[in-house]
């Protein structure tokens, strides 16, 4: 069965701590194992990090939507913001052995998530398509 | 957002709740300014009771334990609860950073 929630949200970095209820609840309900859990509310967490603070510059006045789809044990999350276009060509992860304090967010949302990609097609801002699939235990 | 104590001159550093973007930066300069850069580089971080954390506290781990090292000092990092443990080997830097199962194995390996 589809099931789909959208929040719409300011982008204070308070509210990534919203975001992660949200995420984390709406796995629960589905029946995902916790590592899994775990794993995906990092990688959104991440995600939703970086467009408040690099694509926004942390301006509160400023809102994110995010949009939870779920069909059949995959998970597409929907971000959308309304700031600069953002390069996908210049978001990188970096090597793990230059031991230095940024760039381990895209690495983790990369690691993660089985999709990740800048939808073109938007005019103005950026809308970011990830998505998961799950192994959900059945039900003794 | 932590309590710390001193034990022969290694300072154990016990945050508590959620290290992430909310206050990460703020957990790295006090830990930066009350010790490393004033005249006490030799820490250990508990972990045991931070039950989350992201790439923010991951980066301002990596801090504070390069400012250590240029202070003539050392980080460990103890008690890691299993799914925080992860971050750590997800990013590798369990092979950066010494890792213990508690703060007193780390404080005997630091000594």
């Amino acid at each position: 069965m589809k099931e789909t929630l959208t929040l719409s949200f300011a982008a204070k970095k308070e509210n990534v701590r919203i975001v992660r209820a949200v995420i984390r609840n709406f796995l629960i309900l589905r029946g995902v194992l916790e590592q899994d859990i775990f794993d995906t509310e990092l990688a959104l967490d991440e995600a939703v990090a970086n467009v408040i603070e690099h694509t926004y510059k942390c301006d509160p006045s400023k809102y994110i939507v995010l949009t939870l789809n779920w069909e059949d044990g995959i998970l597409d999350v929907l971000l959308r913001d309304f700031g600069e276009k953002v390069d996908p060509a210049s978001i990188k992860p970096r090597a793990l052995d230059e031991v230095r304090e940024g760039g381990l967010g895209v690495y983790i949302i990369k690691k993660i998530f089985d999709v990740v990609e800048w939808v073109e097609k938007v005019e103005r801002g950026n809308l970011l398509h990830l998505r998961k699939s799950f192994n959900i235990p059945r039900k003794e | 957002m932590f309590r710390s104590y001193d034990k022969e001159g290694i300072v154990v550093i016990v945050p508590e709740g959620e290290l992430d973007v909310t206050n990460s930066s703020q957990f790295k300069e006090k830990v930066l300014s009350e010790y490393v850069e004033a005249g006490k580089p030799n820490i250990v971080i508990d972990m045991s009771y931070v039950g989350y954390m992201d790439s923010s506290a991951l980066g301002a781990i990596i801090s504070i334990f390069k400012h250590a090292k240029m202070n003539g000092g050392g980080v460990a990092i103890a008690g890691l609860v299993d799914p925080v443990r992860r971050l750590f080997s997800l990013t590798a830097l369990d092979k950066v950073i010494p890792i213990y199962s508690n703060a007193e194995e780390a404080l005997e390996k630091m000594k």
